[in-house]
């Protein structure tokens, strides 16, 4: 009888969360980014203010794998929280990927006001797929690095341009322009540029040098081909089994710190175009007839995702209100290139 | 009459001044640089720690009367290089990423007294591979530093595009140096490449099992008597592979070893121990 009692006692005490347990959090970017730094501010702000009880495990520089490997381990429930790019991202609620439609945005305003006024929209996405938004981490504008001189939509046909295979957003831009790009994994691209199997690669400004592909190209060509977005999602039942004064926190805490993220992350964008630039790189010009062409490029590039990442619907609303943003904003009728 | 007369005795007396000051200046140069040999054989951190600011202080003081003296640009880049690297870089990182900065521009000036490497900072991809085409065996320590420098500054200035660019840079260097002189620094070259491929993500050229070839090549070369070869070989391959067996192990060997077995490089094996004592508390972060 009494052994009984104490063997459910014991068992009662030890199913009680005694101890604090960590969300295991995951990312492709390295110790000493400001993407891990800020992850672990949020960390540490979350252990200070509930003594130990909340906080992070990190796994930097993709030691959990790459991003579909993340998003499968989060749904095993190996890891509770992972920051993706789009790759991850279009795994869990491609939707979402409107934000990285090509030729959507001119600057970083457009991109928060969408941001601003999809959030709702945004986060359902999410929770449906069963995550939790804690911010948006994005990428950065998308510039294409050449060997030879773009300056109009047709130069960009003469290219042997990789493509990131399974890129949908590539994809599309790539047809667009009526561009045969050449498929392969990132891993390659550096020994491809070295071989000249590609002559030309897209990436945000930052992560081209990060990459080492500044070094193999001569060129940028002005006009970005979209925003790479990013987020840093929890799984929504991690999330749900915490107490509802630290689900409040971890929301707060994640907000404050990585809206910081985003705006840090355009100012090295902006710092790696004009360092590219100071060392030799050549940015070329683009006429505003150019530039015009870029919309209808846009619409039919965009149009060619509808069904394959979002909805008709999604785009339209979204299209629709940067259009009212940019009559409202009084933005320039020409478009305008290169992202401030 | 007099007046050119005075000014050419003040030239004069300025000049012998000046000469006597330079003797001075290069006699005391030559003595103080080859105090660095103490310093490395030195088997208290501590004392290192509180040592080489004064030493690495005097040495910059030296060298505004002698900018061009090797010796002195020498021991600057090894003295800089290895008091972030060993003092700062764990607890104060952004201190830690000034000085390779600093490291940087003397080992920069320690290569550019061979003309053939003065562009080696700014010359494109093609420009620096010629360039490095011609270094010779002299040129080692410059470049060494250089590239040692570059990579610790762009490690801990990951949002910085003037910094990262250096790693790519860093890299070409540092390969020039294996061919020239794979034992320089017990195997330095190649630690570098164990660092370099294990730290690098895989998109950007990052490969553990390469990395892994190299840290072994360079315990090979120092017979496992520099220690901090396989602190870093822990730290960096080992934590890349998700292996903490083998991170253990080679801690712990760290541990259990004597720092007297080289005796040269007695400092940077006492801070290998500290260092893995250091890892291995954090174990179970890592894994």
């Amino acid at each position: 009888m009494n052994s009984f009692k104490l063997a459910v006692l014991s068992a009662v005490l030890l199913a009680a969360p005694a101890r604090a347990e960590l969300i295991k959090f995951a990312t492709l970017a390295p110790e000493g980014t400001d993407a891990a730094k800020i992850m672990q501010a949020i960390d540490a702000e979350l252990r200070a203010k509930t003594s130990g009880q909340l906080g992070f495990k990190f796994y930097l520089g993709g030691r959990q794998g790459d991003e579909k490997d993340m998003v499968r381990k989060i749904r095993l429930g190996q890891l509770q929280a992972g920051g993706f790019t789009g790759v991850g991202l279009g795994e869990i609620a491609p939707e979402v990927r409107v934000m990285d439609a090509p030729w959507l945005f001119r600057n970083s305003d457009e991109v928060d006001h969408v941001l601003k006024t999809f959030d709702a929209d945004f986060r359902k996405d999410f929770e449906n797929k069963g995550f939790v938004l804690l911010g948006w981490t994005e990428i950065g504008f998308i510039y294409v690095f050449t060997n030879t001189p773009v300056k109009a939509p047709i130069d960009m046909q003469k290219l042997k341009i990789w493509m990131w295979e399974g890129d949908p957003i590539a994809e599309s831009a790539f047809k667009a322009l009526d561009v045969h790009p050449i498929p392969l994994s990132i891993t390659d691209v550096n020994t491809s540029l070295q071989t000249k199997l590609i002559d030309s690669v897209y990436s945000a400004p930052l992560y081209a040098i990060a990459l080492q592909w500044t070094d193999k190209t001569k060129y940028i060509y002005n006009v970005p081909m979209a925003n790479a977005s990013g987020a840093v999602l929890v799984s929504k039942k991690a999330f749900d089994a915490l107490p509802k004064d630290q689900q409040k926190l971890l929301l707060d805490v994640g907000a404050k710190h990585l809206s910081k993220l985003n705006a840090l992350t355009r100012e090295e964008n902006r710092k790696a175009l004009e360092s590219l630039k100071a060392h030799g790189m050549i940015m070329t010009d683009t006429t505003p007839e150019q530039l015009r062409s870029y919309e209808a490029l846009g619409r039919k590039a965009r149009r060619e995702l509808v069904g394959r990442l979002y909805s008709a619907e999604l785009l339209d609303r979204v299209e629709k209100s940067l259009a009212e943003y940019r009559a409202k904003s009084g933005a320039a009728k020409a478009p305008k290139a290169a992202a401030k | 009459m007099k007046r050119p007369a005075l000014a050419a005795l003040a030239c004069a007396l300025a000049l012998s001044a000046c000469s006597v000051k330079t003797v001075a200046v290069r006699a005391t140069a030559a003595v103080v640089s080859d105090g660095t040999p103490a310093l490395r054989e030195e088997p208290d951190p501590l004392f290192a720690r509180d040592a080489l600011p004064g030493q690495l202080k005097l040495l910059e003081g030296l060298l505004r009367d002698a900018p061009k003296d090797p010796r002195l640009l020498s021991a600057l880049s090894e003295g800089f290089v290895g008091y972030a690297f060993m003092f700062l870089e764990d607890e104060q990182p952004d201190r830690a990423r000034d000085m390779y900065r600093r490291a940087l521009g003397y080992a920069l000036r320690l290569a550019a007294l061979n003309g053939d490497l003065a562009a080696i900072a700014v010359a494109r991809p093609d420009a620096l591979d010629a360039a490095l085409a011609r270094a010779r065996l002299q040129d080692v320590p410059g470049l060494y530093w250089a590239a040692y420098a570059w990579a610790g500054w762009a490690n801990l200035a990951k949002g910085d595009p003037e910094a990262l660019a250096g790693m790519s840079r860093a890299q070409s260097v540092m390969r020039r140096v294996l061919a020239l002189d794979p034992g320089f620094q017990f195997g330095g070259p190649d630690i570098f490449f164990g660092i370099y491929y294990c730290a690098l993500p895989k998109m950007a050229g990052g490969d553990p099992d390469k990395g892994k070839a190299h840290f072994e090549a360079a315990l090979a070369r120092s017979k496992g008597k520099f220690l901090m070869a396989k602190v870093l070989y822990a730290r960096y391959y080992a934590v890349a592979a998700l292996d903490e067996a083998l991170f253990r192990r080679l801690n712990e060997e760290v541990l259990a070893a004597s720092g007297e077995d080289l005796p040269q490089a007695r400092l940077t094996n006492e801070v290998a121990k500290l260092k893995a004592k250091k890892l291995l508390e954090k174990t179970n972060e890592l894994f």
